[in-house]
């Protein structure tokens, strides 16, 4: 019963795959291919559902290459005609794939290298007792990595001394520093709106609070 | 100078050779009679031990193919209960191949078996 229930699905089934084959094909063999899908599924349906089940796979699977092959035919392209040809043409087709995707990445690298240098400083603050100086820098995370992502800012605060001797160098930086540097200077103010699509991104992690909270 | 005059179906027979085991085994089980789909597919089967199995769109693909190069040809066949089904036979075309696919087996099988004989002794 229940084998006869999942012939009758297959067969409906199958008879949609047909449709999908190219108009004069399927005018051509439609019908026929039908019928003989459905001898042969009853023929092992009487073998059980497991010899039902492996037809039916075996249909599935080949149904893609099939009908690519005959829309090849359709358009009268000289492909290979032998049974060899899927192999070569699933190399083409990766060969392709791979050339599309390496001149989408050289494309999409070259940009982000020629438009963003690895390590941009946007701008420089000066602290409050002029003893100190902020620089704040943008990291693009692409950049940081092998692949090229979105430009979206990673911000980090370089503190020297007078001297140029560095005081501090933080990675991940509190958020509302960031934006009360941004606010001081017309440089800034210029770098908060080209960047506020990614502000509420920013990762909240101060290391050295009192130190940020003496240059705000 | 002389040139040798070659056949021009002779051309082609021999520019479709060698034949995939498929294509061979659906030409081959056309060559004792006439068949239609669901029977080329049991006999491929049977002529490989059960190893092709053909499915419904390779053997239709295939059978397009040979239609169109005039490797076989298609009729109505009439069965049983009176319905008419679509039947494929192997044109002269058709059967010039096969035998050429044939021979060239034969001479592979020679070669090997030549081969294999001088190694032996």
């Amino acid at each position: 019963m229940i084998t006869e229930a999942i012939l009758s699905i297959t067969i409906h089934f199958y008879r949609l795959l047909v449709r999908l084959y190219p108009p004069q094909f399927r005018e051509q063999f439609g019908e026929e291919m039908t019928a003989v899908y459905a001898q042969r599924a009853r023929q092992a349906a009487a073998n059980g559902d497991l010899a039902l089940l492996t037809v039916w796979l075996r249909e599935l699977w080949d149904w893609p290459i099939s009908c690519l092959r005959a829309y090849w035919q359709e358009q009268h392209i000289e492909g290979p005609v032998r049974y060899r040809w899927p192999k070569r043409v699933a190399v083409l087709m990766g060969l392709l794939v791979l050339g599309v995707f390496v001149h989408q990445y050289a494309a999409v690298w070259l940009e982000y290298r020629l438009m963003y240098p690895p390590e941009q400083t946007l701008c420089r603050a000066t602290s409050l007792d002029g003893s100190e100086t902020a620089t704040l820098s943008v990291i693009y995370e692409g950049q940081r990595k092998w692949l090229p992502q979105n430009p979206k800012p990673h911000f980090y605060i370089t503190i020297v001394d007078k001297n140029g001797r560095t005081l501090l160098r933080e990675t991940d930086y509190e958020w509302p520093s960031v934006k009360s540097y941004l606010s001081m200077d017309d440089s800034f103010a210029r770098l908060r709106e080209e960047y506020a699509p990614w502000i509420e991104e920013v990762t909240v992690n101060c290391g050295l609070p009192g130190t940020i909270n003496a240059l705000n | 100078m002389t040139y040798d005059l070659i056949d021009e179906s002779e051309m082609d027979v021999k520019t479709n050779l060698p034949l995939s085991e498929a294509t061979f085994l659906i030409l081959l089980s056309l060559a004792p009679q006439p068949r239609h789909g669901y029977a080329i597919m049991k006999e491929v089967a049977a002529l490989s031990n059960g190893r092709v199995q053909l499915s419904t769109g390779t053997l239709y693909g295939a059978l397009k193919r040979f239609l169109d190069q005039g490797w076989v040809e298609r009729f109505d066949e009439t069965v049983v209960n009176g319905r008419e089904r679509k039947a494929y036979r192997l044109t002269d075309l058709g059967q010039s191949i096969l035998d050429a696919e044939t021979a060239r087996l034969q001479n592979l099988v020679h070669v090997v078996r030549q081969q294999t004989a001088v190694s032996k002794s």
